[in-house]
């Protein structure tokens, strides 16, 4: 008589649901395709204003969703002026009594669903303040799920010093309990590693192999350059020194004109003259993927040097490297030398680097693909190379199983077999 | 000394104390409110306890004006030591400048100082009477006295302050087997050197009134097209030629501390601008001809004379952006002239600079002043 295997249930407890229109959706959904749809359930404390559009291939995975409360913080509460002392106050007194009723719901719904696994992505305060609880409550192990580091989140939120010490305590004892993590990138995974002795893996968005795209590694036109730009403007001023830098060379690279086509729900930031801007909005990433190479010489990656970024910048891994990637056109990145990404294209030769911030060193990098011709063709080629290397959804799926217990056995932090070591 | 970059055992911090370095930013505050330079810094004296000192044969003082060190200790530490005093710019010629430009009150006791905000800047104008105590110091010091050029003994020369001094000329040297001629092709491509361009090599001093880089600026802007595609590279600051993106390739160095990227800047440049208003020497002169570079320099400082100006370095009237801009245009157009003027200037770095005979000379001195 055979016995059959426990059956599991990971919760995954998110602020952003699997969607497809949204960066974190899209890959979340990735990673919960790797799973039996009935293995899954899903705690989505949202923010109200978001609208995810969700796939339908997944509308088997049950899912509650509740109210995330503002994480941005406000000197300014109902037109009365709080001051940075009042903010900090409202700030502890809403990391105090908020959580517990995220806390008290996703355990309620946890035990309903029959939750054997916690899987919590650790993105703002609110998530970091809820996942080791719920956990606790449930009494299932913690898998926790990184895409960017706190720090950078509190920041952005404008977070005051005393409620941002307490929050990165906490997020340092909720990784120190975690069984498992699932890093942004192999620095990431290193550093969680030897700092909280998590075992953790490097789970970096993927792509269909099938979407990859292989056009040929030249320029398309002879009197133009298009420059694709995708996803949020987070790099803004890096992407200022390259407008910059078009600006004073009158928007051209030798006699060719050059055009930046972004995609994205946002809009640049930056006034860009009529004729040299395409703004395409928000496609599907399978359009994206074939827009770039069928229209785009150049994908452009901005990366922050700013010194508060460090940390992002050396842990992080973009999520639009894949797509320039499997879009086969070679890659012009911005970015420190530090920073994951830099690390990792210059091992695989997929970009030219520009490891300067100001706009004479990105012009340069311009240039160059622009005028010489085998830098241009061994770029997009090593590029293809590179998706397929390291990149497509075999790769990530194995990464995931291992993440959430799966495929036990592997050391934690280590990279499928072929896959970049510095990812 | 006051500041240590390397990690050599051969040299030692001075007055190493804790707190040391801390006091001496709040004299200096002292110092710049009171509008005196180099005066206040009584450590100098414990240098006359220290074992170095003691120890020593001979005394070399090299830059001690540079707001760490009281030269009113400099009498008593040359009457204890067989001393010697490289004056590496003219500061102690004159009442607070480092460099006076046009100014000539300084071979008149200065007071009436029409530029307080030169460095050393002064609130007050007390230049007269810092002039006559620096008279009185140089007076009564024992220190043999040595420049880097003629161009600085003329002007000792006519220095009241320098007045009875002997003033032995000693040139620096380099290390003429590091800075030498080389393929320019790997440096350039590790540089981010566009292929097929006349690399133009410059300082982007921005700020500084003696390095003559708003010139380089203005003669770029007049330069006309040339038909060869230029790459300007700059080393000590950024973005100070951003208007010129697109027309030329501009790549920023920005300050650059190790020796590859330095090796490298000289490696790839084919015309080194170096046209400054003020020079007592010009240390990255002999290192582009020792790179057999041809260089550009203005008139007026030791610069045409360092670096064999007229035949081998190209020497324009002072401050003249346009004949700046021909001496370029002429040099971009004639790889012929490049070549020719690098490589009389390696010719001439090898029979003046090499580090060899600089360390001869300076024995040499070393062994006259011990004896006497």
């Amino acid at each position: 008589m055979t016995r059959e295997a426990p059956r599991r249930r990971i919760l995954l407890l998110t602020d952003i649901p699997p969607c497809s229109n949204l960066t974190a959706g899209i890959v979340t959904a990735q990673m919960c395709r790797f799973l039996p749809q009935d293995e899954l359930a899903i705690f989505c404390v949202m923010n109200p204003h978001l609208q995810p559009k969700l796939y339908d291939d997944l509308a088997g995975i049950e899912m509650k969703v509740v109210r995330k409360p503002t994480e941005l913080q406000h000197r300014v509460v109902y037109g009365v002026r709080v001051g940075r002392a009042g903010a900090a106050a409202i700030e502890a007194v809403k990391r105090i009594a908020l959580p517990r009723g995220l806390i008290r719901q996703a355990i309620a719904y946890g035990r309903a669903v029959g939750a054997t696994d916690l899987w919590a992505i650790l993105q703002g305060q609110t998530m970091v303040r809820i996942a080791a609880p719920v956990a606790r409550g449930l009494g299932v192990p913690l898998r926790v799920h990184v895409w960017d580091p706190l720090r950078w989140w509190l920041d952005a939120h404008k977070v005051d010093p005393v409620n941002r010490r307490l929050d990165l305590a906490l997020f340092d004892r909720t990784l120190r309990q975690a069984v498992s993590c699932a890093a942004a990138s192999v620095p990431m995974a290193r550093h969680y590693e030897k700092r909280y002795g998590v075992p953790s893996t490097a789970v970096i968005a993927s792509i269909d192999p099938a979407l990859a795209q292989a056009p040929p590694p030249k320029l398309i036109s002879d009197d133009s350059v298009i420059i694709g730009m995708v996803g949020q403007f987070y790099a803004s001023e890096e992407w200022e020194q390259l407008v910059a830098a078009l600006n004073l060379a009158k928007w051209r690279v030798g006699q060719r004109k050059v055009v930046l086509m972004t995609f994205g729900h946002e809009r640049p930031p930056t006034d860009i003259p009529d004729g040299h801007l395409r703004f395409m909005g928000w496609m599907d990433q399978p359009d994206v993927i074939r827009t770039i190479a069928r229209h785009c010489d150049i994908a452009y990656c901005p990366y922050p040097f700013a010194e508060r970024m460090a940390e992002v910048s050396r842990l992080s891994f973009p999520s639009k490297v894949p797509t320039y990637l499997a879009a086969g056109r070679p890659i012009l990145f911005h970015g420190p030398s530090y920073s994951a990404p830099y690390i990792y294209l210059r091992e695989r030769g997929a970009a030219y680097l520009c490891r300067d911030l100001h706009p004479a060193a990105v012009y340069n990098g311009l240039a160059h693909l622009v005028e010489d011709s085998e830098l241009y063709e061994t770029t997009a080629l090593a590029a293809r190379r590179a998706f397929l290397a390291d990149f497509t959804l075999p790769q990530m799926k194995h990464a995931v199983r291992q993440f959430l217990g799966y495929d036990v056995g592997l050391s934690g932090g280590a990279a499928p077999p072929g896959v970049s070591r510095y990812l | 000394m006051w500041s240590k970059l390397s990690d050599s055992p051969d040299s030692q911090l001075f007055f190493d104390l804790p707190g040391a370095r801390l006091a001496n930013r709040v004299i200096n505050r002292i110092e710049a409110k009171l509008s005196i330079h180099s005066r206040l810094q009584w450590q100098a004296y414990a240098l006359a306890l220290s074992e170095a000192y003691r120890m020593a044969d001979l005394v070399h003082f090299h830059i001690i004006h540079d707001g760490y060190f009281s030269l009113d200790a400099l009498p008593w530490l040359t009457r204890g030591k067989p001393s010697v005093w490289t004056w590496h710019d003219p500061w102690p010629m004159t009442g607070h400048c480092i460099y006076s430009l046009e100014c000539e009150r300084w071979q008149e006791g200065c007071g009436s100082c029409p530029s307080l905000d030169l460095a050393f800047p002064m609130r007050k104008d007390r230049t007269a009477e810092q002039f006559a105590w620096k008279k009185r110091i140089v007076a009564k010091s024992r220190a043999q006295i040595v420049v880097a050029s003629r161009h600085m003994r003329e002007m000792a020369a006519r220095s009241p302050i320098a007045a009875g001094q002997n003033i032995e000329v000693i040139p620096f040297g380099i290390d003429l087997t590091r800075f030498r001629p080389v393929d320019p092709q790997p440096a350039r491509s590790r540089l981010g050197v566009l292929p097929g361009r006349v690399v133009l090599g410059v300082r982007a001093f921005a700020d500084s009134p003696f390095k003559g880089f708003e010139y380089v600026v203005e003669a770029l802007r007049q330069l006309p097209d040339t038909g060869v595609p230029l790459t300007i590279l700059t080393t000590h600051g950024k973005g100070h030629l951003n208007e010129f993106i697109g027309r030329h390739q501009i790549i920023d160095l920005g300050w650059v501390n190790d020796g590859a990227t330095i090796m490298d800047t000289f490696a790839a440049t084919d015309i080194f601008l170096m046209p400054s208003t003020a020079e007592a020497f010009g240390m990255m002169a002999i290192e582009a001809l020792a790179f057999a570079k041809p260089i550009i320099v203005f008139e007026g400082t030791a610069l045409p004379e360092v670096a064999g100006a007229p035949d081998i370095a190209v020497a324009t009237p002072m401050r003249d952006a346009t004949a700046l801009s021909a001496a370029i245009e002429r040099l971009v157009r004639s790889p012929e002239e490049r070549q020719q003027r690098g490589a009389a200037g390696r010719l001439w770095a090898e029979a003046r600079y090499s580090d060899v005979d600089f360390a001869r000379r300076m024995a040499a001195l070393y062994r006259k002043v011990a004896q006497r």
